[in-house]
């Protein structure tokens, strides 16, 4: 375990490889929860906004989050070096993305508890299952981002997969994205129970997370 | 410190990268000289740990490397053909990070990076931006972290393309300076970066690669069939096309050229000796 968290990447070289867009995702987050209930009420159709806004910033947001600290993977001009170290799999993908996803989370999750907290009844509540399935949906798209850069080994499609996936789950309100509709938190929320959909974020999330793991050793293709 | 490789090849569909190469290396500079696409980046990437070769096998001290890649990788120190990674931080940082990913103790890394920096002379430097460094400081930095950890094999690959003449000089200085205690693979298509800088040489082409005991030997395989011919402009262009010229220089007597040929080219034409240059040209146009 020593030798694990020995080769774990300092965070605060994470944090500087995510670049301003990290800390604009932030921002943008809690500029658009001031400005939509402290400005704007809190209106049925001023909280569906509310919470696609948030939806869309969130999930755009973990990929603009965690993929930048795997650019130098997929990039020219330095994943010759890199692919020869002796990177340690586990540490260098899974330990540094759950890092990086938990601090991400967490920042959402305590903004989205003092919405529900503040909001009064206006709709805004999160439950456990709310807030896991968000969660959820948040570590299958980090997961998913991961994987689609590392196999396509393409930035632009690290990106494009994943927010397509969530472009069809929000407009065809989870009707052509089975168990995988990671936006069925927002109200009106399309199905009733949210259980099976959070398990299956989970579930799947983890499992990119581990293809991850394994394709970051296969060096050869990675070089290609 | 000794490395061995041994009858070496790699196959890309149909394409043989690498065709059943070997060659030793000792303590020292260790020139790999030849054409782009012959065959340098594939070994050196064999080397590495990034691809597999499909048959051969490499030692190193003794030790089968293919057999446990994963240990060997800590003995590298690799100066890829194109370096600029971790743009986003400091130089140190970048170092920092990097030591992390070989696996230096936190105890030691600090000491490390400060002794590198000193040795590729960008002390300076080390909270500079590695995006806003120029092209010879970042191939400095590339150096740099190839010595982090103390490998006892390091390589790299075309280290001077793209720097000036200034900086060239330099580099080689540095190339030398690491070169004690360890061996240093150095692949070029650039003769002037090993001649007078290594302690050994081979040259590769089409994946094939021979090993020379020295210059002189390369000098040798030219020797008798470089000519020196001193004519006037006219005479040039009759025969220009005929034979194949190897340098051209104007003078008080008119152009001086040198010439390849397997035999006399004109009447008045001199065998003269050979340089490394010419040696090569006819080892690759075998």
């Amino acid at each position: 375990m020593d030798k694990q968290i020995n080769k774990m990447i300092p965070l605060g070289f994470d944090l500087k490889t995510a670049g301003y867009s990290g800390y604009f995702i932030l921002l943008s987050i809690a500029a658009t929860i001031v400005f939509h209930l402290k400005l704007m009420g809190g209106s049925e159709t001023k909280i569906i906004s509310l919470q696609s806004t948030l939806f869309i910033i969130s999930v755009i947001g973990i990929l603009v989050w965690i993929l930048p600290a795997y650019m130098d993977i997929v990039n020219t001009e330095s994943k010759e070096l890199i692919l020869s170290l002796p990177i340690n799999g586990f540490a260098f993908v899974f330990l540094r993305v759950l890092r990086l996803f938990a601090l991400y989370a967490i920042f959402f999750l305590v903004l989205l508890f003092i919405i529900s907290a503040k909001s009064g009844g206006a709709g805004l509540e999160y439950g456990i299952v709310d807030m896991f399935l968000i969660a959820g949906a948040l570590f299958f798209m980090s997961g998913l981002g991961l994987i689609v850069l590392l196999i396509s080994k393409h930035m632009v499609i690290g990106y494009g997969i994943p927010i397509l996936w969530v472009a069809i789950s929000f407009f065809y309100r989870g009707g052509a994205s089975w168990l995988w509709h990671t936006c069925q938190w927002i109200v009106p929320k399309p199905f009733e129970s949210s259980w099976r959909y959070a398990i299956a974020h989970w579930i799947t999330g983890l499992l990119f997370h581990i293809i991850s793991t394994f394709i970051i050793k296969q060096r050869e293709y990675l070089i290609k | 410190m000794r490395l061995k490789i041994d009858d070496l090849s790699k196959k890309y569909k149909d394409k043989k990268a690498l065709d059943s190469v070997s060659l030793s290396a000792s303590n020292g500079i260790y020139g790999l000289l030849g054409p782009n696409g012959a065959g340098k980046t594939t070994l050196m990437r064999i080397l590495a740990g990034i691809i597999i070769p499909n048959k051969g096998s490499i030692f190193f001290d003794g030790e089968d490397v293919l057999k446990d890649m994963d240990n060997f990788r800590y003995k590298i120190g690799y100066l890829p053909q194109e370096f600029g990674c971790y743009k986003s931080l400091s130089v140190k940082e970048c170092l920092d990070t990097i030591g992390v990913l070989k696996g230096v103790k936190a105890s030691e890394r600090k000491k490390q990076i400060e002794e590198v920096l000193l040795e590729v002379n960008l002390s300076n430097e080390a909270n500079k931006k590695v995006g806003a460094l120029s092209g010879g400081m970042r191939r400095r930095l590339g150096i740099a972290q190839a010595m982090l950890g103390n490998p006892a094999f390091i390589m790299v690959d075309e280290p001077t393309a793209g720097l000036d003449p200034e900086e060239r000089i330099r580099f080689r200085g540095f190339i030398r300076k690491i070169a004690t205690n360890r061996v240093v693979l150095l692949s070029t298509h650039i003769i002037e970066d090993i001649k007078n800088n290594c302690d050994g040489l081979a040259l590769i082409n089409n994946g094939k690669v021979e090993q020379f005991n020295g210059f002189e030997e390369l000098e040798k395989l030219a020797s008798g069939k470089v000519w020196r011919i001193v004519l006037t402009n006219d005479d040039f262009k009759k025969i220009e096309s005929k034979y194949r010229i190897l340098s051209t220089n104007t003078n008080d007597n008119g152009l001086e050229i040198r010439v390849y040929s397997e035999t006399k080219p004109l009447e008045d034409a001199v065998v003269v000796q050979p340089t490394v240059e010419e040696g090569y040209l006819t080892w690759i146009s075998k």
